[in-house]
C-alpha cells in the first residue's frame, strides 16, 4: 500500500476540507450517520492511495454500494451510546449481581446512580444493535461471493452469530423494560470485558459500512462515475465531461493527457473559468486516488505518486516579495520531488504573478520547458502571458495549448467555459477601452487646447 | 470653486475617518471641542482652491506654532452654552424677566428643574467668555511681529470687548434679575456676536491643534504659487506625514515634465511613495503642514488616485470594467481642461499583459500632452517605459531593489531611470530550480 504525496496548500486549493463560506468536498460526501463514520471518511480524505490495486479495490466497493440501495441497519444514536459505553473499561464499574445488598436494591429503586444508568443504557444499546443486525444479516444473506463487500459481510456475520453472544440477539425487549440485575450483570461482563474485542471490531465494521453507504449514495444522487486506475500505463489521463461538484450549473469539459502531451498550457481571461477548471481536474484526480466517485462521465488515469497545486494564492500586497520567494521555494520543493523520479500531477495558476512582466515571461518559459521534459509527470500551467506560449509553440514540445474563450456581446463579455485548442487572443481589454472612447476623448481635449492656444 | 476629488481618492489616501486607524484626520485631530472637530472635518472635505486662502491659513498655523500657544477650554461648558443659545430670542429685558419668573414659579410649584438648568447654562456661557478672555490675553502677551493671525485675533477681542459682562461674578446662584439681564444680553442684544465667538473659538481650536501636531512631528509648510508658474510641484525630502521613520525623497514636476513613470518591485515602496505625494498635495491644498524640508506647489483644481485597488480574482472582469470606467471619468475631467493631479498605480492590471501594455501606453502618451496637469503612473510593464523614452514630457523614476544574500532588500530611495531589477529570475537561479529539473 502506498499513499499519495500532497500538502496543505493542495488540500486548501481543492477545498477538500471546510473553510468558512465555502462548500468543501468533504461536506459533499459526508452523508455519514455516525460520528465514527464521519471520522473514518475524514481519514480516507487525508490519505488517498497511490497504488492501482488499492484504488481499484476500494472503487469496486463504493461502486457496489452505489448500485445497491442499502439502508443503514442500525440507528446512529445507538452506535454513539455503545462507543461511549465501551470507553469505560474499569473493572470496578462492572455490575456484580451477588454483591447487591438489600440497601443497594432499595437505593436503585428510588434513584438509580448515573454510572449504573450509563452501563445499563450501553447494554440495552448493544442488545438493540444485535437485534437489528440479526435482521439485516438475514435479509442480505444472499450476498454474492464475488461481491466486493462479501468478506466484510461474512466477518460481520461471524461476530454477530458468535457463540459468546448467544442469548443476546433475542434479549432485546421492545417495550424497553428494565433488565433484571442478574441478566444485566451477565451481559455487561460479556460485552464490556470478556468479548470486548469483538464488539470493538463490530463497531469498526459498522463505521466502514456507514462510509460505504454514504459514498454510494452520493455517487448515485450526483451522477458521479467511478474512475479506473491504470497500473501498467505510464502516463495517461482521460477525463470525459469533468465538472466542478460545488457549482450549481457546472459546465463539463474533456481532457486527455499522455507522454506526448504531458503539459497543458492554459490561457484565458480572468473570469473565463481557468481556476475552476483546474480545480475540477485536480479534484477528480484526487478523488480518483481515493477510489471515490468523481464528478465526470468517464475517467481513466495512470496512478500518480503525488498531486500538487498552486491555485488561489492570496496575492496580498503586503506579502509582496516574501510571497514570491515562498512561491519559488514551493516550486523548488516540487522540482526536487520530480527529480527523485516521482510521477506527479502539478497545477500552477499564474506562476510568478507577483513579479514584473519580464521576469514572469522568462520564468514561465524556462519552467515550462523544463517541466515538459518530465515525461512521466503531468502539468497544467495557466498564465496571462500569451507571448510565452507563442515562443514555446515554435519549439515542438510535448505541450497541449488550450484556452477558455471570451465572447464579447456588445460591451459585456460572455464566457462559454468550454475548452478550445490554441492560445487565447482575447483582446476584450482594448475593446472595452475603445468602446468607452477614452482615447478619443483625450485626443479631442488636446486638440481643443491647441486651438485655444492658437487663437 | 470646489476642489475635485472622489471617494476612492479619499480612501486611497486614508484622509477621513475618526474611527479609522492611521487616517490623516485622526493624525491632526487634537481638538478640544466638538465644533472644532466638525470644522476640522469640513476642512478635510473641502480643500482650498485659491492661493491667498491657502497661504493665509498655513501662515496662521505657522504663527500659532511659533508662539507656542495652547488651547485650554473644556468641551462641556461650550456644549452647555450652545444649548443656551438655542433658546428663543426675548423681545427685551421685561420679557426676559417675566420668563424667568415663570421658570421660578414652575420650580416652586412642581419642582421643575428648568430654572436650575438655565442657571447652569448661564454659568457655562460666562465660563466660555472667561476662557476666551484668557486665550485673548495669551495671544496678546505672546504676540510677535508680522502676526498672521491678526484678523482672527482682533475679531476675538472685538467680541469680548463689546459684550459688557465684565462686572458679573461667575458664581451661582444668580438672582432673577441677573438671569434676565444675561438673557437679554446673550440672546437678544449681542446674539450675533456670541455666535461669532463660538466660530472664532472653533477656528482657534483647529489651528492650534494642527500647530501642535506640526511641532511634535516637525512638519513644515508648503508654499502655494500662482497658477501660471512653470513649476507644478517641487519638494525636497518629502515623507509621508504619519510614517515616523519614512525615507524622504525629492521630486519635481513642471509644465514641460509633467508625468512621472514609476517602476519597481512590489515591495519596493511604489504605493507608499504615491500615497506620500497624494497626501502631501492634498494637505498642502488645505493649508496644512506637510513632512518635507521644502515644498512649493501650484494650486490645482483637484486630485484623483487609484492606489491599492484590491486585486480580487473573483471580481475579475467587473473589477477591470470598474477601473476602465474610472480612467474614463478622469479622462473626461482632464480633457475638459481641468488642472488635476492624477496618480495611477498599476493601471489595467486586471487584464492580460498585451492589453495592459497597449492600454497603459496609449493612455499615458495622451495624458502626457496635458501640460497643466500632473501625473504619476506606476506599472509592472517595464516595456511601456521603453516605448515612452522619446516622449519629452515623461520623467522616469524607480524604487530600487538590492539583492543581499539572494534576499531582496529595499532602499526606498527614488532613483532616476526605469528599473532593471530582475530579482525574480535571480531568485529562481539562486535556488537552482532549472538545474534541479535537469
Amino acid at each position: 500500500m502506498k499513499y499519495l504525496l500532497t500538502d496543505e496548500q493542495t488540500i486548501a486549493d481543492l477545498s477538500i476540507f471546510d473553510k468558512p463560506g465555502k462548500t468543501s468536498i468533504y461536506t459533499i460526501f459526508n452523508k455519514t450517520k455516525t460520528q465514527g463514520g464521519a471520522h473514518r471518511l475524514e481519514m480516507i480524505f487525508k490519505n488517498p492511495w497511490a497504488d492501482a490495486s488499492s484504488i481499484n479495490r476500494h472503487a469496486a466497493l463504493y461502486q457496489f454500494f452505489s448500485q445497491k440501495e442499502f439502508v443503514y441497519p442500525v440507528d446512529p444514536i445507538t452506535i454513539g451510546i455503545i462507543a461511549f459505553y465501551l470507553e469505560n473499561d474499569d473493572v470496578r464499574t462492572q455490575i456484580k449481581p451477588e454483591s447487591e445488598s438489600f440497601g443497594e436494591k432499595i437505593r436503585n429503586m428510588v434513584s438509580i446512580d448515573a454510572e449504573r444508568q450509563l452501563i445499563e443504557d450501553g447494554v440495552q444499546a448493544c442488545l438493540r444493535v444485535f437485534y437489528q443486525l440479526n435482521i439485516f444479516l438475514q435479509q442480505e444473506d444472499s450476498i454474492a461471493a464475488e461481491s466486493p463487500y462479501y468478506e466484510q459481510f461474512r466477518r460481520l456475520e461471524q461476530i454477530v452469530y458468535h457463540d459468546s453472544f448467544n442469548g443476546l440477539r433475542e434479549a432485546m425487549n421492545k417495550d424497553d423494560r428494565k433488565l433484571d440485575t442478574i441478566r444485566l450483570a451477565e451481559f455487561d461482563k460479556r460485552l464490556r470485558f470478556d468479548h470486548r474485542e469483538f464488539v470493538l471490531q463490530l463497531l469498526e465494521l459498522l463505521y466502514d459500512l456507514d462510509v460505504y453507504i454514504a459514498v454510494g449514495q452520493v455517487a448515485r444522487n450526483r451522477k458521479f462515475c467511478f474512475a479506473k486506475a491504470l497500473a501498467d500505463r505510464e502516463n495517461f489521463l482521460h477525463l470525459h465531461q469533468v465538472f466542478h461538484p460545488a457549482l450549481e450549473q457546472p459546465i463539463a469539459n474533456n481532457l486527455d493527457m499522455d507522454r506526448e502531451g504531458n503539459l497543458i498550457f492554459l490561457t484565458g481571461a480572468n473570469m473565463a473559468g481557468k481556476s475552476t477548471l483546474m480545480k475540477s481536474i485536480g479534484l477528480s484526480l484526487y478523488l480518483g486516488h481515493m477510489g471515490f466517485p468523481v464528478p465526470a462521465e468517464n475517467m481513466e488515469f495512470a496512478v500518480r505518486d503525488g498531486i500538487f497545486t498552486n491555485i488561489n494564492l492570496a496575492d496580498s500586497l503586503s506579502a509582496g516579495a516574501s510571497h514570491f520567494y515562498a512561491e519559488v521555494l514551493r516550486v523548488k520543493e516540487i522540482a526536487k520531488t520530480l527529480q527523485s523520479g516521482k510521477r506527479l500531477f502539478v497545477v500552477f495558476d499564474e506562476l510568478f504573478r507577483g513579479t514584473n512582466v519580464k521576469d514572469a515571461y522568462d520564468g514561465t518559459i524556462e519552467l515550462t520547458r523544463a517541466f515538459c521534459r518530465k515525461k512521466e509527470s503531468q502539468f497544467i500551467i495557466s498564465t496571462h502571458i500569451m507571448e510565452a506560449g507563442e515562443v514555446l509553440l515554435k519549439e515542438n514540445l510535448s505541450i497541449q495549448y488550450l484556452y477558455l474563450p471570451t465572447i464579447m456581446e456588445g460591451n459585456h463579455p460572455k464566457y462559454t467555459r468550454v475548452l478550445k485548442t490554441g492560445i487565447t487572443d482575447d483582446r476584450q481589454g482594448m475593446i472595452i477601452i475603445n468602446n468607452e472612447g477614452i482615447l478619443q476623448m483625450l485626443d479631442n481635449g488636446l486638440k481643443k487646447q491647441k486651438e485655444l492656444c492658437n487663437l | 470653486m470646489q476642489f475635485i476629488t472622489d471617494k476612492q481618492t479619499l480612501a486611497d489616501l486614508n484622509l477621513l475617518g475618526k474611527y479609522k486607524s492611521g487616517s490623516l484626520f485622526n493624525f491632526f485631530n487634537r481638538v478640544k471641542t466638538k465644533g472644532g472637530e466638525l470644522l476640522l472635518e469640513e476642512m478635510f472635505r473641502t480643500p482650498l482652491t485659491d492661493v491667498v486662502g491657502i497661504n493665509s491659513r498655513s501662515a496662521s498655523i505657522r504663527y500659532l506654532q511659533k508662539i507656542g500657544i495652547g488651547f485650554e477650554m473644556d468641551n462641556e461648558p461650550l456644549e452647555d452654552a450652545l444649548q443656551y443659545l438655542t433658546g428663543a430670542r426675548p423681545s427685551g429685558f421685561i420679557a426676559s424677566l417675566l420668563g424667568c419668573y415663570r421658570l421660578k414659579i414652575q420650580e416652586i410649584l412642581y419642582h421643575s428643574d428648568s430654572f436650575q438648568v438655565h442657571q447652569q447654562q448661564t454659568k457655562a456661557m460666562l465660563q466660555v467668555f472667561r476662557s476666551a478672555n484668557i486665550l485673548l490675553g495669551n495671544l496678546e502677551k505672546l504676540e510677535e511681529k508680522d502676526n498672521s493671525c491678526k484678523s482672527l485675533q482682533s475679531r476675538l477681542s472685538e467680541v469680548i470687548k463689546n459684550v459688557p459682562i465684565q462686572h458679573f461674578e461667575l458664581d451661582r446662584p444668580y438672582s432673577l434679575q441677573e438671569t434676565a439681564q444675561f438673557q437679554d444680553l446673550f440672546l437678544n442684544k449681542f446674539r450675533n456676536q456670541v455666535e461669532q465667538l463660538f466660530h472664532i473659538l472653533y477656528e482657534f481650536d483647529v489651528l492650534i491643534s494642527v500647530a501642535s501636531v506640526a511641532t511634535e512631528r516637525k512638519l513644515s509648510y508648503a508654499k502655494a504659487s500662482k497658477e501660471d508658474s512653470d513649476i507644478l510641484m517641487e519638494a525636497e525630502n518629502l515623507k509621508h506625514p504619519t510614517l515616523s521613520d519614512a525615507i524622504g525623497n525629492s521630486f519635481s514636476l513642471s509644465r514641460e515634465k509633467n508625468l512621472v513613470f514609476l517602476t519597481g518591485a512590489n515591495m519596493a515602496g511604489k504605493s507608499t511613495w504615491m500615497k506620500t505625494l497624494g497626501v502631501s498635495f492634498y494637505l498642502a491644498h488645505m493649508g496644512f503642514p506637510i513632512a518635507a524640508d521644502r515644498m512649493t506647489f501650484q494650486v490645482m483644481e483637484g486630485i484623483f488616485t487609484s492606489i491599492n485597488v484590491p486585486d480580487d480574482i473573483n471580481a475579475g472582469w467587473s473589477h477591470f470594467y470598474a477601473e476602465v470606467m474610472r480612467v474614463k471619468s478622469v479622462a473626461k475631467e482632464v480633457s475638459d481642461g481641468k488642472r488635476l493631479f492624477v496618480l495611477f498605480d498599476e493601471l489595467f492590471k486586471g487584464t492580460n499583459v498585451k492589453d495592459a501594455y497597449d492600454a497603459t501606453l496609449a493612455v499615458t502618451e495622451r495624458l502626457a500632452g496635458y501640460k497643466t496637469c500632473a501625473f504619476v503612473i506606476s506599472t509592472h510593464i517595464i516595456e511601456v517605459g521603453e516605448a515612452l523614452l522619446n516622449t519629452p514630457s515623461v520623467i522616469f523614476r524607480y524604487m530600487p531593489t538590492i539583492m543581499v544574500n539572494s534576499k531582496p532588500q529595499y532602499t526606498y530611495h527614488l532613483t532616476e531611470g526605469i528599473t532593471t531589477d530582475r530579482q525574480g529570475m535571480i531568485i529562481i537561479e539562486n535556488e537552482k530550480i532549472l538545474e534541479i529539473l535537469g
